[in-house]
């Protein structure tokens, strides 16, 4: 299945892309996302589908939109 | 007493005289600095009632216990006056040079008032103060007027200046000083021009009192390097707050179109990457190692230091999607020495009403080169500039039509760069900012979508917005520092009592810190108050049109979603019960006897009638 995934500021600097269409089985959990992207986070992160907060064991689904960023705090 | 010169200068420009003023130990240790010493000055000294731009009003300049301090960010310093923008209390802090060198020339405040006859600056040194000509300068944009001091005096002198929009009292006119550094949103150079001082430059060359100087350079100075090494590990600084304007955009949360709308596909042609990308220099406020100052060419080939507020609201609201177009707005904003934020703003405003229908005008959402126009007409109040620099909320009054559900302020200052359209918590920050819709008092919006959810009125929400209130408007505010680091790497909280207490000597814990903020924002309440004794909740609203289905998103994550009155009311309701303030958001009196307040609440009580 394919999700789409966005990365911001300091973690898109690091991995070396901003956005990304991937092909993951079936199943994958966001954990298994990290893994296959190789995130180290260096600052808190928010990790966002659809808008939404997700946490490292929900599975994805065909089409999520996700987007990793550290944890803004508005200036 | 330690960690406090004790002294305050007061400067008469109306009979050229002035005079240094002490004070004890009670008054340091209620109100600590910066926004506690400004808001008590002005509570204490000014009628209420009074025209701001008048001759009655005070402008202070103060610092506290950390500020010009060698530790993590302590270049900040308030100023502060009754605001021409919104008629209530208005401050705003700036990084600047003048922080150290008020500091060292011996004082922790300094009142203006009165009124210069001709154009004027004042030179303070230690214990001379001088009111010299200005007429060189009057009139000049802040970068020239920077180059005139700097040639004259130095560059390391505190400077704080005013550009024509302060000369010519656009009613956002703010204080600049070092060439990208501004504050004062609610007006506060509107108050310095009316009183035709076009500079205050400081030098002093004595010891800042501190308990423990070995203790405080040590852990200072360390921190400052660990704080800086913290940012180069991750990257912080590359975008600097703009890094945000991705995310926001994401998360539906930018402002477009005079906050119509939440997101925009061409929101990343001005996002941190592409600021990151184009920069040439890199600026920042002393006693910083995370400079945020990004600095690029604008379209006219001059240097236009950005942030994300700025980028927000010159660029994505006005829907200009040049990132070089955004920064000559940018750039014209500093130098002319407006506000950015309520610039942008008013031009979205306009644009808006102009589009509905509801005035007549020949300024489109997208055009570049109409804004600079109508920038440059508002500092010399020209034509419809006139009636662009008194700021959203009078222009709404004037235009009627309905038109003030989408003017985009609280209080009458107008909202900073994030959308609220479908975030509860943070409109309830903006609405309860105690200066108007200001971001740097509370930001929850990650709070209310990681943590909890965007549809949430709960009672935690009202929660956090008061914690975040304490820290950001109350501590960093009357330390006063940047809460840069704390807030974008992490750095510890804990590490600012063993600051404080090394400056002072004394034993503080964050329990006596939170007393002085709570302390802090009632009085702030009270002020309003005393200036509008009618005063009721809706004050605490955010605009209608955040309200209004007609006016949810389309399309996106939000579709569909606005906030709900009624459960805003909800949310506000919490806010108030942990505050202590009646259901109008007025302290009780039980409150203010807790608060050590009892003789502002008699004060006020001539006014407005308290509950108990």
């Amino acid at each position: 299945m394919k999700v789409f995934v966005r990365l911001i500021g300091p973690v898109a600097i690091k991995l070396g892309f901003n956005e990304k269409e991937l092909e993951v089985p079936e199943g994958t959990k966001l954990e298994g996302l990290f893994r296959l992207l190789k995130v180290e986070p260096v600052l808190p992160m928010i990790i966002t589908r659809n808008g939404k907060s997700i946490e490292p064991e929900d599975k994805l689904q065909s089409g999520d939109r996700i987007v990793i960023a550290h944890v803004y705090s508005g200036g | 007493m330690k960690g406090w010169t004790g002294n305050i200068l007061r400067v008469n420009l109306s009979n050229k005289t002035f005079r240094k003023e002490t004070y004890g130990e009670d008054f340091a240790t209620k109100w600590v600095g910066g926004r506690g010493f400004t808001l008590k000055i002005l509570w204490d000294e000014l009628k209420p009632g009074i025209d701001p731009l008048g001759p009655e009003n005070k402008m202070i300049v103060a610092l506290g216990p950390l500020a010009g301090i060698p530790a993590p960010n302590t270049g900040k310093t308030v100023v502060a006056a009754k605001s021409p923008l919104t008629g209530g209390y208005g401050d705003g802090n700036l990084g600047t040079r003048m922080t150290e060198q008020l500091r060292k020339a011996g004082y922790d405040a300094l009142i203006v008032e009165g009124v210069a006859e001709k154009p004027t600056y004042l030179y303070i040194e230690d214990d001379k103060v001088e009111f010299l000509p200005a007429d060189e300068v009057w009139g000049k944009g802040t970068y020239e007027t920077n180059d005139w001091f700097y040639k004259k005096y130095g560059r390391g002198v505190g400077l704080l200046t005013i550009g024509p929009g302060g000369e010519n009292k656009v009613l956002y006119a703010v204080i600049r000083s070092m060439e990208g550094r501004s504050g004062g949103r609610p007006g506060i150079g509107a108050v310095m021009g009316s009183k035709n001082i076009k500079a205050i430059v400081t030098k002093g060359t004595k010891e800042i009192p501190v308990a423990d100087p070995k203790g405080i350079k040590e852990v200072g100075l360390g921190d400052l390097k660990k704080v800086g090494d913290l940012d180069k590990r991750t990257g912080w600084s590359k975008q600097g707050t703009t890094g945000v304007l991705a995310w926001c955009n994401e998360m539906a949360a930018l402002p477009v179109r005079n906050m119509r709308k939440t997101f925009h596909p061409d929101a990343w042609k001005i996002d941190g990457e592409r600021l990151n990308a184009a920069r040439i220099a890199t600026y920042g406020c002393p006693n910083c190692t995370m400079r945020c100052g990004i600095a690029i060419r604008d379209h006219e080939g001059r240097e236009a230091e950005m942030d994300y507020e700025n980028i927000g609201m010159l660029g994505s609201d006005l829907e200009i999607f040049e990132l070089d177009q955004v920064a000559s707005l940018n750039y014209l904003c500093d130098d002319l020495g407006i506000d950015a934020i309520s610039a942008g703003a008013v031009l979205a405003f306009y644009a808006d009403a102009i589009d509905h229908g509801a005035i007549e005008g020949d300024f489109r959402f997208g055009d570049a080169e109409k804004a600079k126009e109508l920038l440059k007409l508002i500092v010399k109040r020209k034509g419809v500039g006139d009636f662009l620099a008194e700021g959203t909320m009078r222009m709404a009054q004037k235009i009627g039509k309905g038109s003030s559900d989408y003017a985009m302020h609280v209080k009458g200052l107008e909202i900073s760069a994030y959308n609220c359209k479908f975030i509860p918590g943070m409109a309830l920050s903006y609405g309860t900012s105690p200066i108007g819709a200001h971001h740097k008092e509370s930001w929850v919006i990650t709070f209310e979508i990681k943590y909890t959810t965007r549809e949430s009125y709960g009672r935690e929400k009202a929660e956090k917005v008061i914690e975040l209130q304490r820290i950001r408007g109350g501590l960093f505010e009357f330390l006063p520092a940047c809460k840069f680091p704390w807030v974008e790497l992490g750095w510890g909280l804990e590490h600012y009592p063993v600051y404080f207490n090394k400056i002072t000597g004394l034993s503080w814990t964050f329990d006596d810190f939170w007393k002085v903020s709570d302390r802090i924002y009632s009085l702030m309440k009270f002020f309003w108050a005393r200036e509008f004794p009618d005063w009721d909740r809706t004050r605490d609203y955010p605009p209608m049109a955040w309200f209004d289905p007609a006016n949810a998103d389309k399309d996106g994550i939000i579709a569909g979603k606005v906030l709900e009155l009624d459960k805003y009311n909800q949310l506000l309701d919490h806010y108030y019960d942990i505050r202590g303030w009646d259901k109008r958001g007025i302290p009780t009196k039980k409150t203010a006897k807790d608060l050590g307040l009892e003789e502002e609440a008699k004060e006020v009580e001539k006014f407005i009638k308290l509950e108990e």
